[in-house]
């Protein structure tokens, strides 16, 4: 048999016609559909700004190193290439290190403070109390341990012995965040999985039925000699057009959603900072129509499985 | 040529529906299967029709040995049937040319050879003025002709008639059987299973007589075996 291209667009009408024709059905699966993927999308946006915050949060975290008052400069330079150095399993582990001299020290905290403290800060007169300061930023918060592990490492060895007076990381903040990006990640990716296993199941449920009530113009296809394929296609197309249409009204919700809860609920807060949706249009825009078409098809393709048998 | 070569049929839960079926039927006869029900003749059809698989013994429809043929096959026997249904079977969202229409579109028919093929086929059937009408604005008659008219059109070489004249009047049904008598002149194969006595009688074909999923009798230009 050939197939000719008047065949094809006879099948793909067929596909549309029965969506029209079997309207109901059309429409609780889009709306199953849809529902699916608007509540796995926000799950999604939640998890992505979760991540987001926690990162934003770590922005702020800081390892100051107080440099022991009588180290000369080419030492302070030395141990500053030290800590830049700073590495496990090949990978860097310091972003920056600023140094900053116990004169600027003492500036910032006249500049500061002066209003308030000048009497106290000028008791100290020409002898400066501070001193020199190295403010290191790292990559990750996991990795603070092992950064302090060095770090005392370096204050140990001979060229850079005892330069490092005192070190101030706030380790607890460190650990707190990760564990919580840990358990939120967890928690987000599970509830994630178990909405499209539901959805799943939902969806093969109502796309089972639309094929139920058609399972007479099937047989009859059988009977005048359609092979398995030809009585599928239209019913995949279906699948696709109805999983396709769907993403795209989920899209449009999900953009709606979002910039309610990014501009009533959390823009005044200043507490939390939303990402703008433009930043995760195109990882949803690929998952929605790719999970909207694929359940589509895997749906359809399932559901006929029961009727169209020889 | 079809030939049932001593063909046996178990189902699942173990009711025999035929037990050692020989049967010759030869390209271009008319014959009828009658019998009571559960005498095995809807078997016998679904075995033609491959939707079921002989449980012993060879069945051949031309080149096609039904009894080893892959699944990948059956519409392509299919092709070469032309099936009518005691229930008409037409898609119901479809005008009368449509549904003909569909069965030469499963086939790979060019349009033009659809539009007219459909055409004759309406004409032949006569319900050329009906061809828009969805089968809900037909009455049962002008169903089983346009069915009659699908089973046709892509010119098969056997025509199976499962009780076709069960659902029309009787001025209806003798109209189908001139049909199918009509076609059988063209030189086609035609199996009519049926109930009516008064046909089977009237038209002194062959007539295959089933009971309990044997063969009781095979006469030429024969009656209705009540027995």
């Amino acid at each position: 048999m050939r197939l000719r291209f008047y065949n094809v667009i006879y099948t793909i009408r067929l596909a549309f016609q029965g969506i029209f024709r079997n309207g109901l059905m059309s429409l609780a699966t889009i709306f199953v559909l849809t529902s699916a993927l608007i509540v796995t999308g926000c799950t999604w946006a939640l998890k992505v700004n979760l991540d987001h915050n926690l990162k934003e949060i770590n922005a702020y975290n800081k390892i100051v190193i107080f440099v022991a008052k009588e180290t000369d400069e080419n030492t302070v330079t030395l141990l500053r290439e030290k800590i830049e150095d700073i590495e496990a399993n090949g990978k860097k582990l310091i972003k920056t290190v600023e140094h900053k001299t116990k004169e600027q020290v003492l500036t910032e905290l006249f500049e500061t403070y002066g209003d308030k403290y000048a009497d106290i800060l000028q008791m100290y007169g020409d002898d400066n109390p501070c001193k020199d300061e190295l403010i290191l930023t790292y990559y990750d918060s996991s990795d603070v341990n092992t950064i302090k592990y060095q770090l005392d490492a370096i204050n140990e060895q001979e060229d850079t012995f005892k330069t490092i007076e005192e070190i101030n990381a706030r380790y607890e903040v460190a650990e707190k965040i990760e564990e919580i990006k840990d358990i939120g990640g967890l928690i987000f990716t599970w509830l994630m999985v178990l909405l499209l296993i539901v959805s799943v199941f939902i969806i093969m449920n109502t796309i089972k039925l639309a094929v139920f009530s058609r399972r007479d113009e099937i047989s009859i296809m059988r009977y005048v000699g359609a092979s398995g394929s030809y009585v599928a296609f239209p019913f995949v197309l279906e699948g696709m057009v109805l999983g396709a249409f769907s993403s795209g009204i989920a899209f449009g919700l999900t953009y709606y959603i979002y910039r309610i809860f990014a501009v009533n609920i959390v823009g005044e807060s200043g507490l939390i900072t939303i990402l703008p949706f433009s930043e995760l249009i195109y990882e949803l825009l690929i998952a929605f129509f790719g999970i909207g078409i694929g359940l589509g098809i895997i749906g359809s393709l399932l559901s006929l499985r029961k009727y169209n048998k020889d | 040529m079809i030939v049932f070569n001593n063909v046996s049929k178990v189902y699942k839960n173990g009711t025999r529906a035929l037990s050692n079926v020989d049967l010759e039927i030869a390209d271009g006869e008319f014959v009828f299967i009658v019998g009571a029900s559960g005498a095995g003749k809807t078997t016998l059809t679904k075995l033609l029709l491959c939707e079921e698989k002989a449980s012993g013994g060879k069945i051949t429809i031309g080149k096609f040995n039904l009894t080893r043929m892959p699944s990948f096959r059956i519409p392509k026997l299919r092709r070469t049937l032309g099936i009518v249904f005691q229930d008409f079977r037409l898609l119901p969202n479809m005008t009368a040319s449509e549904n003909i229409a569909f069965a030469m579109h499963v086939v790979g028919a060019k349009k033009k050879t659809i539009r007219s093929r459909v055409a004759n086929f309406l004409k032949l059937v006569g319900l050329e003025d009906k061809g828009n009408s969805k089968p809900s604005e037909l009455s049962g008659g002008e169903q089983q002709r346009v069915a009659l008219a699908r089973a046709l059109v892509n010119n098969p070489d056997v025509i199976i008639a499962d009780e076709p004249t069960a659902n029309v009047d009787p001025y209806m049904a003798i109209e189908i059987m001139e049909l199918l008598l009509k076609i059988n002149q063209l030189g086609k194969t035609v199996i009519v299973i049926t109930h009516n006595v008064n046909l089977v009688n009237y038209y002194k074909k062959r007539v295959i007589t089933m009971k309990e999923g044997q063969i009781v009798s095979d006469k030429r230009g024969g009656m209705f075996d009540e027995a």
